[in-house]
């Protein structure tokens, strides 16, 4: 059985954003609302670097713990989906969530914040398969056409990587190997007219 | 790839790893370095190192991740630029204990006020009734006191079924009547805590000049309020009435003061934290008020006459004599 991870290689991200429009397009997500977005460390100095963050789909996780009304569900390929016709909109699992991945669509000041909104890691959610629902609430669902989220897919530099937890580290773990890092990274040299040190 | 060529590649990159991190290890020198690759003043030397720049990546740089500090991101919207909420874990395991608390509390404090009552059953007025009545409180009083006790019993069972709802009545309601009643329970809540903190408000301003300490409150407290037989003199209020209007004047503003920070979310960003801290001071503060209040229900109970004080505004004479003589004997003069 796959276990689904997402990894973003920091070393490789450079915040084009891409990821973040893929997602938009291909769940047709409303203005406001981030399932994915790009953050940038020490944007325009000497060793900046972007990671992108959207749901990492905890195994333990605590917005499952923390909802009031229970509405969260992991699938045997372990992604984090919610049914939107249980949620009440208290925002509790944003606050809890260690990634800011919940968004909702109102942050007006009184009563809920409308139904909450997260990646699916293009897997929809309870309704039906492909099934209009299901588009409508949740946006695509290419896991069920035996695809990987179109975020990773469309990756420029392939620093998102998606898919079975084994498989991403396999290939991360042969990336390191094969590129070194820091001063020692293969390039160094001739990105910083010097020699390597 | 055949095993032997992976196993090439892992030896010559681990060895050419080791080499390359052998020559960089060496931080004050490679910093020396880079002073020489970024001379422009206006980027500080720090700047490589704080991002864990220093040959090897890793340690600074997901310590940074991992600080909860704002970067910059194309994305609009709340604490976006934050890559990890530091405290989400903290602030959900605090409000599981503090429920797991309340769940011990609330249950044991009903029982040991029903256990009282049974034991020491109504308190009899000395001489019974005198059927000559004397005013205690006044109209406007009383709207006051009901407006509190009703929005507070509203505000007490809509926040336990948001709190304790998920155990106890989803396997009875199932999840989507349950659903239905969450949501309405959260607007409910919304709705009434503001009328409820106006109604705090002017109880507090209405009932505060009589309970400050006035001579003698220390009696009734020696003596154990009367418990045993023995009326104590009062005034107005007793002591123990008094504490019980200093505790709903300072927790009722920590859960007034919570909830509308609570309520007013989306104004401040950064405002996960705030919300986080708030939260866990409004649930402990409402856990301390729901136990007063059984306290103070069982009073309005347990002593014959005392709760025509608040249904009719007026108590008996006798009553009056009973347990706050020296208000009696102010109002007679
Ligand atoms: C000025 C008065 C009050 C205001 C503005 C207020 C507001 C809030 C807000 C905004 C929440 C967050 C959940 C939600 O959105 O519904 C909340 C939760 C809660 N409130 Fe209040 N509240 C007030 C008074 C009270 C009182 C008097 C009690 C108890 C007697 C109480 C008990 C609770 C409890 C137990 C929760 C926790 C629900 C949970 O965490 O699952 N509140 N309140
Ligand atoms: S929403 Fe947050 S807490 Fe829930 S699974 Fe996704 S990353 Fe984990
Ligand atoms: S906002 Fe919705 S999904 Fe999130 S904790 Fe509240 S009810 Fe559950």
């Amino acid at each position: 059985m796959a276990r689904m991870k997402f990894l973003c290689d920091a070393e490789r991200c450079t915040e084009c954003n891409s990821c973040v429009t893929a997602c938009k397009n291909e769940n047709e997500v409303p203005w406001g609302i981030n399932r994915r977005r790009v953050v940038t460390i020490n944007d325009g100095m000497p060793g900046e670097r972007s990671i992108s963050v959207a749901c990492m789909h905890c195994s333990d996780a605590p917005c499952m713990a923390v909802c009031p009304v229970d509405c969260f569900y992991q699938t045997d390929d372990g992604v984090v989906l919610h049914d939107k016709d249980l949620c009440i909109g208290c925002g509790y699992c944003f606050y809890a969530c260690p990634f800011g991945a919940p968004q909702f669509p109102s942050t007006g000041v009184f009563g809920s914040k409308g139904k909450m909104d997260k990646c699916t890691f293009c897997n929809g959610g309870p309704e039906e398969d492909h099934s209009h629902a299901e588009e409508q609430k949740y946006g695509s669902n290419r896991i069920a056409e035996g695809k990987l989220p179109i975020c990773a897919e469309m990756c420029s530099s392939k620093a998102l990587l998606a898919g079975d937890g084994d498989e991403v580290a396999n290939i991360f773990r042969e990336r390191g190997t094969y590129r070194g890092s820091g001063a020692g990274a293969w390039g160094w040299g001739t990105a910083y007219n010097k020699k390597s040190i | 790839m055949n095993s032997f060529a992976r196993i090439f590649i892992l030896f010559v990159s681990l060895f050419g790893y080791s080499y390359a991190a052998e020559k960089t290890v060496d931080a004050p020198a490679y910093t020396q370095n880079l002073k020489h690759l970024y001379t422009s003043e206006n980027i500080s030397i720090k700047a490589p190192i704080e991002a864990g720049y220093s040959g090897v990546p890793g340690s600074k740089l997901w310590r940074n991740v991992r600080s909860g500090k704002s970067y910059s991101t194309q994305a609009i919207g709340d604490d976006v630029g934050v890559f990890i909420n530091a405290y989400g874990e903290d602030w959900r395991l605090l409000k599981n204990q503090i429920e797991g608390v309340n769940l011990i509390l609330i249950p044991l404090a009903l029982i040991t006020v029903m256990l009282i009552y049974l034991i020491f059953g109504k308190f009899k007025l000395n001489k019974g009734f005198s059927d000559k009545l004397v005013e205690r409180f006044k109209f406007i009083e009383m709207v006051i006191h009901w407006g509190t006790a009703i929005s507070f019993i509203i505000l007490g069972l809509t926040g336990l079924v948001l709190l304790f709802g998920r155990f106890f009545l989803i396997p009875l309601l199932g999840k989507e009547a349950f659903a239905t009643l969450a949501e309405f329970s959260m607007d409910m809540h919304d709705i009434v805590g503001p009328i409820f903190s106006v109604f705090l408000i002017a109880m507090i301003v209405k009932f505060i000049k009589d309970n400050f300490y006035q001579k003698g409150d220390i009696n009734w407290l020696l003596s154990g309020g009367g418990l045993f037989g023995k009326h104590v003199d009062a005034w107005r209020f007793n002591l123990g009435e008094k504490i019980w209007f200093w505790i709903v004047f300072f927790v009722g503003l920590f859960i007034t003061f919570s909830g509308y920070i609570m309520l007013f979310t989306g104004i401040v960003s950064g405002q996960r934290e705030v919300i986080e801290l708030m939260n866990i001071v409004h649930i402990a503060s409402a856990t301390l008020m729901i136990l007063g209040m059984f306290g103070h229900i069982y009073m309005g109970v347990a002593l014959e006459g005392s709760m025509s004080a608040m249904t009719t505004g007026k108590v008996d004479e006798n009553w009056a004599k009973d347990h706050h003589s020296l208000w009696h004997k102010n109002i007679k003069e």
